[in-house]
């Protein structure tokens, strides 16, 4: 899927928080948002999602050169965009396993009870989630961790045409985070037209899932691109050092 | 779980053993519950005002889990000593519906929870009046009552939460919230592909059914029959 964000102002309770923000994803691209707390990273993935908290003031969203700015939350679900929560919700007698099936139902794909249980059971075992999970209230007593995989165990029973990873790795430890990334890496083998916008902190997640370009996000716009490299010089000397020694060596 | 189907005025029983009540058309039901017992009782009221007195002697652990649809359901309970209650009231209705609930405490050393969810659907009344009190004899006693109302349509919902309390030896809170559905829960639920009139069959459900804890599948097809839960996911 290809997604173009073309020179969007966005607002929410009379404060711009995205301003004149453009950004291109191609089908098959993975690419990373990184920047401090507070420059509107996850404001950009609820903005593409659809929240209505969040008004476009100018620009548009474009899905394979269609304008989504007017569809709701649930028609760019079922356009293939799918929001890997930083806090997913719970909700307490729905379970997982039911959850999943009224999503997959409401986009067309409704499957027999018997091929539903084994794959969501097959999925589940790749992200070495219990089984009894499934079948409790969605995410009720979950920890953090176990939360993001019930994430990702959606992204594989959906199959979802661009991903947005809002910070995934908070909240997980080392292991998970390696389990979750290893089953998002072999989705994307499986489904190389899937495009992926991670926003991330930091960059531990970018070196289990690589991006192949990566952009600052600082006062509600993207200030400077680049590739892979970019993440780490980050990591190195952090934001503002980044880009002043960047700023030298390009007058050197 | 032997199961009776209630269709008359008045039913007086003595409780010794787990059971499950379907009730159509009474207007009381007696229920004296019997010492050193621990015991469900599950409770159906369909379209029917029902009142429910209840009487436990000594030494219970007693859940009772009751599902009003079109209902009122209204409880006047007493409880001597060594008690564990959990009660489970969950309301859902098309019609107005007034639940009023007493519990008295008249022992020592009991352990009292009441949760009361309400689903308003249309433009009716669905109203709550708990009281709960706690007499001069009372000792070592925690009472606690909680109550969720949510507004579907532009009902008339009220929660009335008393606690009327005697003795200086308890520990008692009560905890109420009226409004619609978080969006939070929502704008998720539309983000999987679930469209808002099916989340929030979703989210009913959820709070119908979220503390039951006796033979918890019955209720459950009952509630998805009743709000359509299992038909289109996209209407």
């Amino acid at each position: 899927m290809k997604l173009e964000i073309k020179k969007i102002s966005v607002k929410t309770n009379d404060k711009e928080i995205l301003k004149d923000l453009s950004l291109e994803i191609n089908s098959g691209e993975i690419h990373a948002i990184m920047g401090p707390n507070g420059v509107g990273k996850s404001t950009l993935s609820k903005v593409i999602m659809g929240y209505p908290d969040y008004q476009i003031i100018n620009g548009s969203i474009m899905v394979d050169n269609k304008e989504i700015n007017n569809l709701e939350i649930d028609e760019r679900s079922k356009l293939g965009i799918f929001l890997v929560y930083q806090n997913p919700i719970s909700i307490d007698g729905v379970t997982t396993s039911e959850l999943i099936k009224a999503s997959m139902d409401s986009k067309g794909e409704r499957q027999g009870l018997y091929k539903y249980v084994l794959e969501l059971e097959g999925n589940s075992e790749k992200l070495k989630m219990d089984k009894s999970m499934l079948h409790r209230g969605f995410n009720v007593s979950f920890s953090g961790g176990e939360r993001k995989k019930n994430e990702i165990l959606q992204v594989l029973m959906l199959k979802p045409k661009f991903i947005i990873l809002d910070e995934l790795d908070s909240g997980l430890d080392v292991d998970s985070l390696k389990i979750v990334s290893e089953a998002l890496n072999n989705y994307l083998l499986e489904n190389p037209d899937t495009s992926v916008l991670i926003i991330t902190h930091y960059t531990r997640i970018l070196e289990l899932i690589k991006p192949e370009f990566v952009h600052i996000l600082k006062n509600g716009h993207i200030v400077k691109s680049g590739d892979y490299n970019l993440s780490k010089l980050i990591e190195k000397y952090g934001y503002n050092q980044s880009f002043e020694l960047e700023g030298n060596m390009n007058n050197e | 779980m032997n199961k009776i189907i209630v269709d008359t005025d008045k039913l007086v029983q003595e409780v010794n053993d787990d059971l499950y009540l379907e009730v159509i058309e009474s207007k009381t039901l007696s229920l004296k519950i019997v010492s050193n017992k621990k015991i469900k009782l599950l409770i159906k009221v369909l379209n029917s005002d029902v009142k429910i007195n209840l009487e436990l002697l000594n030494n219970i652990n007693l859940a009772i889990n009751s599902l009003g649809i079109n209902s009122s359901i209204s409880y006047d309970i007493k409880i001597k000593d060594n008690t564990n209650l959990l009660v489970v009231d969950s309301i859902i209705s098309n019609n107005d519906s007034i639940n009023n609930i007493n519990i008295c405490d008249d022992g020592s050393n009991n352990n009292i929870e009441f949760y009361t969810n309400g689903i308003n659907l249309k433009n009716k009344k669905l109203y709550f009046n708990l009281n709960g009190m706690v007499s001069k004899n009372s000792i070592n006693t925690s009472l606690s009552e909680n109550s969720k109302i949510i507004n579907v349509g532009d009902g008339d919902s009220k929660i009335i939460p008393n606690l009327i309390i005697n003795t200086k030896e308890v520990i008692a809170s009560h905890s109420a919230y009226i409004g619609t559905f978080k969006s939070e829960d929502l704008y998720y639920l539309a983000s999987r592909g679930i469209s808002l009139k099916y989340a929030k069959k979703l989210l009913i459900k959820s709070i119908l059914l979220s503390k039951m804890t006796i033979e918890k599948e019955i209720f459950t097809r009952e509630v998805s029959e009743f709000i359509g839960i299992g038909g289109d996911t996209n209407e």
